[in-house]
């Protein structure tokens, strides 16, 4: 036998299986290879164990002695490579989830953006029954256009539905074209916008057309009431006060002037989307819109009741403590308490020197606050009170 | 919460590393104590005892701590033999053994006779399929495999003691594995015993052909540096050169065995047949021969020359096998 082909000494079958395996670390692995690719009678070995493990194929899985173990083993080997690795990554995700993780508060506020809420209508005063009663919703005559415009009207129909005094917005616009103090609705009873601003004609009485600058009128005025209410719609914390007083509303015919001898409408749409109506009678003219938003009084509330006159505005907190400013200014004024029990409410004080025309001058505004025990205080400047 | 589970996560860490809380980073970091010499950490033996259950094969806890101990020493965890092995380290190599087929093994070696029956029962068709396979006959396969079996069982003795071949594994492979191998060495052993006067490898050296004349300077250079550049090739390359010339073997039979597609052993062929037609190459030309004429010495007739590829490819290796493993 040549020593060539046949070296002293040879792996032993241990070896040589573990390097078909590749169970055998490098350095070792290269002093197998060595040999075999000299020493015949192994490489011969390797062959035929290949051979033989080719044509009967080996189970998968060697025999486990217990499932447990070789769950607890690769478990315990994947978690060891993993620990490190897996908590850094924690960390990382704590790390971010408390600089990121939204605040409590931002969570309100994002509550809050929610659809506005039914239109709270105060109850009718005691003065308004008659012309509550004649409030019919009618069919809109055909040359209205804005009967397409539900939106708007819908959102009208909701300011109209508040009570107004006899001075009302059609009346003006009655009394523009008409002949004066007497109201549209009073004086010859028309068919109106669908159910918009209350007047209409009874049921049984013959609908008669209506004057076509008092239509145009009342289209511009739908107009600007639907950018009222894609203005509350859009921010829901613009307080929108609907003036007719203050408003020129141009016929297709010529210049009419619609003056609203009524008061004003004030529909406030705060932080909770529902609308607030002033209390019907109680706002002067030229009251400005007034933005409530981030209205915060000095005391840390919001204001429960706000009201604006004279370039003048007057808050109530949820305590009953009353603050004023002056114009657009930042500052609130604590007002020292001069009322009884605790206001729950400050308001403008109609005017009783208005007329129904609408013409007079107007005489300075007052301000009212309503105490928890329905008493009334009276302020011209907001700060000097007295009772009624 | 949260510290309370990186707590967690960082003592088992630390444990996975081999260091314990207390312990500095360069402690850790330090050689520790030779593996060979301090043998297996406790811990770890405690948790291989667990998962191998080899008290359900008869086997103590003092046996499987030498059983391991001894296979610890041998190899030094797989680290050369002067490095230190830390916790991480012994337990990433024992995890890397058969350990449910050496604690089987080791128990049949013992004459356990449940252990036993759990070998017949997995491995007895099996032991039969591969000596069939080996011997290409199933008579002799059968005879084959009944010869292993029965010195599997320790029926051999060496000076009155019973010697099962079963001691020999150290599960660092497959027992199945070992089974084959082992029956392909001694299918080999008994093909080379019975045909003492026809060994399996012959030399295909030509007689010397005392009319032929002296080759020419450049067929003598030519060979020269065919065996210059065939010594220098590496171990693989030399592997794969025997393999496919020399065995006869087909490029899926040596890619098995190297665990590689097949296709890689085709790549590699070429690009080792190219590098030693270069390394000729320039052997030639470091020899004092032109380029033209290096060019036509490599074009002469592998005839005329005097060139043994067996002799070049299989001579022995400088060093015996076992002095460089050191088992």
């Amino acid at each position: 036998m040549n020593q060539a082909l046949q070296p002293e000494l040879h792996p032993d079958a241990e070896s040589l299986n573990a390097f078909m395996e590749r169970a055998l670390p490098q350095p070792e692995r290269a002093q197998i290879l060595e040999h075999i690719a000299a020493c015949s009678q192994c490489r011969q070995i390797v062959f035929l164990s290949q051979q033989a493990a080719a044509e009967t194929p080996t189970p998968t899985a060697a025999p486990e002695a217990s499932p447990q173990a070789a769950w607890y083993r690769r478990w315990n080997l994947n978690w060891r490579i993993a620990w490190a690795p897996a908590a850094a990554f924690a960390l990382i995700v704590v790390v971010t989830l408390l600089l990121y993780w939204p605040r409590p508060a931002r969570q309100a506020e994002m509550a809050r953006n929610t659809p506005p809420a039914p239109i709270v209508s105060p109850a009718p005063s005691p003065s308004e029954p008659a012309i509550q009663a004649e409030v019919r919703p009618s069919a809109p005559p055909a040359s209205v256009k804005a009967a397409k415009k539900s939106d708007a009207i819908n959102a009208l129909r909701e300011l109209a539905e508040e009570p107004v005094p006899a001075t009302s917005y059609t009346g003006v616009v009655a009394g523009e074209i008409g002949t004066g103090s007497q109201s549209y609705a009073e004086r010859a009873p028309t068919s109106q916008a669908p159910g918009a601003f209350g007047q209409g004609i009874p049921a049984n009485a013959p609908a008669e057309p209506r004057p076509e600058p008092a239509v145009a009128a009342w289209e511009e005025q739908q107009q600007v009431a639907d950018e009222l209410s894609k203005i509350n719609k859009a921010t829901h914390t613009t307080e929108a006060r609907f003036s007719a007083k203050g408003d020129s509303i141009r016929s297709s015919e010529g210049m009419v002037k619609a003056r609203a001898a009524a008061p004003a409408m004030t529909a406030k749409s705060t932080l909770s989307s529902s609308f607030e109506i002033s209390p019907p009678g109680s706002a002067p003219f030229g009251m400005a819109a007034t933005k409530a938003e981030a209205v915060k009084l000095p005391s840390g509330f919001a204001p429960v009741s706000i009201a604006t006159a004279q370039h003048r505005t007057v808050a109530v907190d949820p305590a009953g403590s009353l603050f004023v400013r002056e114009g657009s200014a930042a500052n609130w004024e604590p007002v020292v308490h001069q009322w009884t029990g605790r206001a729950v409410e400050v308001r403008v004080q109609q005017p009783q020197s208005v007329g129904a025309s609408g013409n007079a001058a107007a005489p300075p505004a007052a301000f009212e606050i309503v105490n928890d025990s329905n008493l009334v205080w009276v302020s011209q400047d907001g700060k000097t009170w007295k009772a009624q | 919460m949260f510290l309370q589970l990186f707590f967690k996560a960082s003592l088992a860490y630390l444990w996975g590393v081999g260091m314990t809380p207390i312990q500095s980073v360069d402690s850790a970091a330090a050689p520790g104590i030779p593996a060979a010499r301090s043998g297996a950490h406790p811990a770890v033996l405690d948790d291989l005892w667990r998962e191998c259950d080899a008290s359900a094969w008869g086997l103590t806890r003092t046996d499987f701590d030498l059983i391991l101990s001894s296979l610890a020493a041998a190899h030094n965890f797989g680290l050369e033999p002067e490095e230190a092995a830390t916790r991480h380290r012994q337990a990433g190599w024992f995890l890397s053994l058969k350990l449910n087929d050496l604690v089987l093994a080791r128990a049949c070696a013992a004459g356990n006779e449940r252990a036993w029956e759990r070998f017949v029962a997995l491995y007895e068709q099996q032991l039969i399929r591969a000596a069939i396979a080996i011997t290409g006959s199933e008579t002799v396969g059968r005879d084959l495999a009944g010869q292993l079996y029965a010195e599997l069982y320790g029926l051999t003795t060496r000076d009155g003691q019973r010697r099962c071949p079963l001691e020999s594994y150290r599960g660092r492979g497959s027992l199945i594995g070992w089974l084959r191998t082992t029956l392909a060495q001694r299918h080999v052993d008994h093909y080379r015993l019975t045909r003492r006067e026809e060994p399996i490898e012959e030399y295909d050296a030509p007689a010397a052909d005392p009319v032929t004349a002296q080759p020419s300077a450049e067929l003598r250079l030519l060979g020269e540096a065919i065996e210059e550049a065939l010594r220098r090739q590496e171990a693989e390359v030399r592997f794969l050169l025997a393999s496919y010339y020399i065995d006869g073997r087909t490029l899926a039979e040596i890619a098995r065995v190297l665990c590689v597609h097949e296709a890689t052993v085709s790549r590699k062929l070429h690009r080792a047949i190219d590098g030693i037609r270069k390394q000729v190459l320039r052997n030639l030309l470091a020899s004092g021969l032109s380029r033209r004429a290096a060019q036509e010495a490599l074009g002469a007739d592998p005839r005329d020359l005097d060139l043994h590829l067996k002799k070049l490819l299989q001579d022995p290796p400088s060093e015996s096998f076992q002095e460089k493993v050191a088992l």
